[in-house]
């Protein structure tokens, strides 16, 4: 029984991070969109950005996360304005946008590779502090990982909810047509959506290199078990998204209960399949992700 | 000249991956992530009838068909009626499954160590030699699936299928299943995969779990879009290009334990630069909208 609470703890650690990566993800999606893929990319961007500041620059954590966050933010405007405003100003529509994200990913996971080379890269040395709780343990990271993003989402959702810039967000995902008639302006909007997005990939990016390293190829995963969790959570409802993660890291670390830990990712996505052929809307279903015929 | 042969059976075998990829994204609009796995599947499925039981080329490629189809069946069972992106996740989600039975099931795929000494292929008692001979064979099979698949879509079936691609709804007021037109059109487009999966396995003569990962299907999608979507001269263009793009490099002096990388970074500034300039690829003629 132990083993089994054990096991969703360490799931609920991982599903934080998950989260981070989906909220980010859901945000663009919602409002923009945008089929996100280059989140990833983002992802990948900040880790490696981290450890450069940390390991290489020598900077102080309390300077370095910061720094990473803003230069991840930077960089998602980038992506916005250098890639899916021309695109769209060129007629181009989800499908489009969506495989020039795919590309950009790419690019961006290949350009890594050779400047980094394919190898893991840690920051840490040493091990982590470790809490006791009865039978369970969780270190000091799992921890970290929960509580910063729990603090982010309300953080997060404080700002949509209470704040102008918020709602233009909220409008602009709820009606991309009406919005503009009540002064939103959608192209400032968009920049400000991605760099939120990938301020919250940058905080999941320090999290996992301060956990496992980074290396080039980790973006590509993450964004779609993100984009999953989006999935099981259900899109347009944004904390569908966070639930939705959770959700996720849980059934990873449940696939490694009674089989062998080489079945992990086969009997996850054997298990999001059955869930997705019951309940394609998600768990919160807003929107209903199936073909009109 | 067993330089150019090696290009051009690769090519061959890419077009046949292309075109089968045309059939399902192009003509029914599906941006399927399982193609690689699907073609992995024919492969695994024919090498393990000519290894462990000695069958020839026919059989085996039947065994193929019948394995791809029944698990495209399945895919599409649960994945069709998804929308757009849904369906990329659900296929996404279907690869993993799959790929984690190649890496797994050990008994039938030998694992990560992959399965080695797949004969070369013979027809009736004929084996067909590796090199010129072989890529004879496969251009004429990859002629025959180009012809099937003109067919295919030249007949009311591939009308309805774009009518469907950019419209489902008006589609299906005028009387198509709609679900039913995209599981038949998956279903075909998955059993080329495994023709083009079985002549990879008798060239390769070996497999494992990672040649089949999703960077091979997002090379057939970028194959796709280079040499166009809906036609059939930008399916045979497409592949080539990418197929020897690389070798272009390799001519230029660029070698070392970067030349992948390079390459994956090629076709990622590619497919951008397709979207924003020519959605429609080279010889396509439907626009990625």
């Amino acid at each position: 029984m132990s083993e089994l609470a054990q096991l969703v703890l360490n799931g609920l650690a991982n599903g934080a991070v998950y989260a981070l990566m989906a909220v980010g993800f859901a945000i663009v999606f919602n409002a923009t969109h945008v089929f996100h893929l280059a989140h990833g990319a983002v992802l990948t961007f900040a880790a490696y950005c981290f450890y450069l500041l940390v390991a290489v620059a020598g900077l102080n954590l309390y300077l370095a996360v910061p720094a990473t966050v803003a230069l991840s933010a930077l960089f998602g405007c980038f992506i916005e304005l250098g890639i899916y405003a021309p695109l769209r100003a060129r007629g181009a529509g989800s499908a489009g946008l969506m495989i020039a994200s795919l590309g950009f990913l790419l690019l961006c996971q290949n350009i890594f590779a050779i400047v980094f080379s394919t190898d893991v890269l840690t920051i840490r040395s040493g091990g982590l502090a470790i809490f006791e709780l009865g039978p369970l343990t969780v270190t000091s990271l799992h921890l970290a990982d929960g509580v910063v993003a729990i603090v982010v989402f309300l953080a997060l959702q404080a700002f949509l909810t209470r704040t102008q810039h918020g709602r233009a967000i909220r409008a602009l995902a709820d009606n991309p047509q009406l919005a503009p008639v009540v002064g939103i302006e959608a192209r400032r909007t968009y920049v400000m959506v991605m760099a939120i997005g990938s301020g919250l990939a940058s905080i999941a990016a320090v999290l996992l290199t301060w956990d496992l390293g980074v290396q080039p190829a980790m973006g590509f995963l993450i964004v779609f078990f993100s984009a999953v969790a989006v999935a099981i959570g259900g899109h347009g409802y944004l904390p569908g998204a966070l639930v939705g993660a959770f959700v996720f890291g849980v059934l990873q670390q449940l696939a490694t209960w009674q089989l062998d830990s080489r079945w992990q990712n086969g009997v996850t996505f054997a298990a999001v399949l059955v869930f997705l052929a019951l309940r394609p809307q998600g768990i919160f279903g807003a929107r209903l992700n199936v073909r009109k015929a | 000249m067993g330089y150019l042969v090696t290009l051009l059976t690769i090519i061959c075998i890419y077009t046949m991956l292309t075109a089968s990829m045309d059939l399902i994204l192009g003509y029914a609009g599906l941006f399927s992530f399982v193609h690689a796995a699907l073609c992995g599947v024919g492969a695994y499925s024919a090498a393990f009838v000519m290894l462990k039981l000695g069958w020839g080329f026919v059989p085996s490629a039947l065994v193929a068909f019948a394995a791809t189809a029944l698990v495209a069946q399945a895919t599409a069972m649960i994945t069709v009626r998804l929308d757009e992106h849904y369906f990329i996740l659900g296929t996404f989600c279907v690869g993993n499954v799959i790929l984690s039975i190649f890496e797994n099931w050990t008994d039938v795929t030998n694992g990560t160590s992959g399965l080695y000494g797949i004969p070369v292929a013979s027809l009736f008692g004929w084996t067909i030699a590796p090199g010129a001979p072989y890529l004879v064979f496969c251009v004429a099979l990859t002629a025959m699936v180009l012809a099937v698949k003109w067919r295919l879509v030249s007949a009311p079936f591939g009308i309805a299928l774009q009518a469907i691609r950019e419209d489902e709804i008006v589609a299906a007021v005028l009387g198509h299943h709609v679900r039913h037109v995209r599981t038949v059109v998956f279903v075909i487009g998955a059993a080329m995969t495994a023709l083009a999966g079985v002549l990879l396995a008798c060239y390769l003569r070996y497999l494992d779990p990672t040649s089949f990962d999703f960077p091979f299907t997002i090379l057939i999608w970028a194959a796709l879009f280079v040499g166009g979507s809906v036609g059939t001269v930008g399916t045979v263009v497409g592949p080539a290009i990418l197929v020897l793009f690389p070798e272009a490099l390799r001519f230029v002096g660029l070698s070392g334990p970067h030349v992948a990388n390079v390459q994956q970074a090629l076709y990622g500034i590619l497919l951008i630069l397709l979207m924003m300039f020519r959605p429609q690829g080279f010889f396509g003629h439907h626009s990625v909208r």
